[in-house]
């Protein structure tokens, strides 16, 4: 039945539309009501459902525009195992809100959005899926509606995230002029043959998709909404705009270029290289600069952005097995699970001392223990410590940008290699302050039970991923692999 | 100048405008304008490129009545964030919001 393979589509959908009018209905007494019940059981089947498609039925099927081919069922299943951690977080901070309906159902959408981006084969489906992402974002991020900050979190994120929606369109009427088509295996056929005469448009369409999809993976210099968004949103959609709405542009990239613009005869595999240098350089720099928790995550999660795009940095032959782009992959699935666990972190901190400040996190692991050892732990992942889950996609990125047929492959991964090392400082100094450093105030503080569930899951899958590997490095290789032979022939 | 060149550009001047918004205005409602316009431009490359092609192709035309629906969502959600901050600070002035600095 090759309709089943979009039972994940679908549970999002009707469960996203059920929740907001569950928000009226109350639960078994309990002050939640229903609605975060429907989200995360809409979630929890297209999980399964994602999951039990991926073992069964692993060869592409194709609707058109959508396809569920197992690079599609990789990201769905990253992107719901984000959507989890964060509706199960929010049943902590929206405990009190009165709109949980609207807010659960937005948060679905969002994900089916994100998951429809990572399938689409055609530009007006991946147009579709971008704003279906994008559209429930901004009304998250502005959720709190009598906070200033949250306001002015939205509507930095607004301007920034519309221009770069009116630019991929723009992208996407000049590749439709080109070739005629929007269909990706058509206009990557269309614009192997393309003659020189319309270089220059294809050149602009690529610097347009370039800028366009930058501004949401938050790569330098279009990096600016992302610390003032994470710091202003509810504290749990910094998470889901950290690693959901991020990893959903880079599969809408991966797709773009990988299956369709790689066609086109113009180097921009060294553009991408020099966009990743400057991005994990400047996020890690500046990252070692704040003053407050949660800025320094988001500007270390722009450096981790960074090694993603080495992913598309690095040319690949379709005989061979595209070593950096599965390193890429599975540094997505890496970097999904460690920084939404980061941000539960800092809003199981930010709930409790009410502020973010690193002052208040010296010897917090008097205080929070549970917390303190969490967050050392999704530090240490986040520069790639061995054995945990950050090293083992390092390691495949920079070995597959050393392998890359151009010359510069080996400084790209040396660059890499430099700007890890010197990640490791800011994110040991946290730690040296939870450990080693007097509290000002040495009373115990009692930890947010829920916040601590979603945490020791994602410490328990750090660790998982760090000590076995193989059988994910398999499973990215076979989505990376997927996502070749979605090209044309 | 024939019909699709001229039309070109046009919708390359209008990106141009949208962008010099973008970069030198702060007014949130101005920005919101030339987000606007780089759609607009758009939607005029596609409607000429699906028009003009020979033999005239119909998916431009699919294409361009989404990205006006979609566009026009996404103004009314940016609006209404906009009405949302003006309420509270009587101000929507991109450069002078600065609450979130660090």
């Amino acid at each position: 039945m090759a309709l089943l393979s979009l039972t994940p589509f679908l549970s999002l959908a009707v469960f996203g539309l059920l929740a907001t009018p569950a928000g009226f209905l109350r639960f078994r007494k309990s002050k939640l009501g229903l609605a975060p019940f429907v989200c995360i059981l809409g979630l929890a089947i297209a999980l399964v459902s994602t999951v039990w498609l991926g073992f069964t039925s692993p060869s592409p099927v194709s609707f058109g525009g959508l396809q569920v081919d197992l690079f599609t069922l990789f990201f769905s299943g990253v992107l719901l195992i984000v959507a989890i951690f964060v509706t199960v977080a929010s049943l902590q901070n929206m405990r009190e809100d009165p709109n949980k309906g609207p807010f659960f159902g937005l948060l679905l959408l969002s994900t089916l959005g994100m998951i429809v981006l990572a399938a689409s084969m055609d530009l007006i489906l991946l147009y579709v899926a971008w704003e279906l992402m994008s559209i429930p974002t901004y009304a998250l991020t502005a959720f709190r509606k009598k906070d200033p900050n949250s306001n002015e979190a939205a509507m930095k994120f607004f301007v920034l995230s519309a221009l770069s929606s009116a630019l991929i369109v723009y992208a996407i009427s000049l590749v439709f002029g080109i070739t005629g088509s929007t269909g990706l295996t058509a206009i990557a056929s269309s614009l192997s043959t393309a003659g020189p005469d319309v270089r220059p448009f294809g050149v602009l369409a690529i610097v347009l998709f370039i800028v366009g999809f930058g501004v949401k993976m938050a790569v330098v210099p279009f990096h600016m909404w992302i610390p003032d968004a994470f710091e202003g949103a509810p504290v749990t959609i910094g998470a889901f705009l950290a690693s959901g709405a991020k990893m959903a542009a880079f599969a809408a990239a991966f797709r773009v270029f990988i299956v369709g613009i790689f066609a086109f005869n113009v180097d921009f595999y060294s553009t991408f290289a020099i966009v990743a240098v400057v991005t994990m350089s400047v996020g890690n720099v500046a990252a070692l600069m704040q003053k407050s928790f949660t800025r320094l995550l988001a500007y270390s999660s722009i450096a981790q952005a960074g090694y993603i795009l080495m992913a598309l940095a690095t040319p690949f032959t379709t005989t061979s097995v595209p070593l950096g782009l599965a390193g890429g992959l599975f540094h997505v699935l890496n970097y999904a699970i460690l920084k939404t666990a980061a941000f539960i972190a800092a809003a199981a901190v930010a709930t409790k001392l009410s502020v973010t400040d690193l002052d208040s996190f010296n010897g917090l692991s008097r205080r929070m223990p549970q917390t303190s050892l969490s967050i050392a732990v999704i530090f240490l992942g986040l520069a790639g410590v061995p054995p945990l889950n950050g090293f083992f996609s390092k390691v495949m990125l920079f070995t597959g940008s050393i392998y890359s047929p151009y010359s510069w492959g080996g400084y790209l991964a040396l660059a890499a290699l430099i700007n890890s090392g010197f990640s490791m400082s800011y994110y040991g100094w946290v730690i040296k302050r939870m450990y080693f450093d007097e509290p000002g105030d040495e009373s115990r503080i009692p930890e947010p039970r829920i916040y601590m569930v979603v945490l020791w899951a994602a410490t328990i899958l750090i660790f998982v991923i760090g000590l076995y590997p193989d059988p994910w490095i398999r499973l990215v290789q076979s989505a990376a692999a997927a996502l070749v032979g979605s090209r044309g022939s | 100048m024939e019909p699709l060149s001229s039309f070109f550009a046009v919708s390359v001047i209008l990106l141009g405008i949208g962008i010099y918004g973008l970069t030198t205005k702060r007014n949130a409602i101005r920005i919101l304008f030339s987000v606007e316009l780089i759609y607009n431009a758009a939607n005029l490359n596609i409607i000429a490129f699906a028009r003009l092609r020979n033999p005239p192709i119909v998916t431009g035309q699919v294409l361009v009545l989404f990205t006006i629906a979609l566009a026009a969502m996404e103004a009314a959600v940016g609006l209404s964030i906009i009405i949302l901050v003006s309420r509270l600070n009587a101000e929507i002035d991109l450069s002078k919001l600065s609450k979130l600095k660090g």
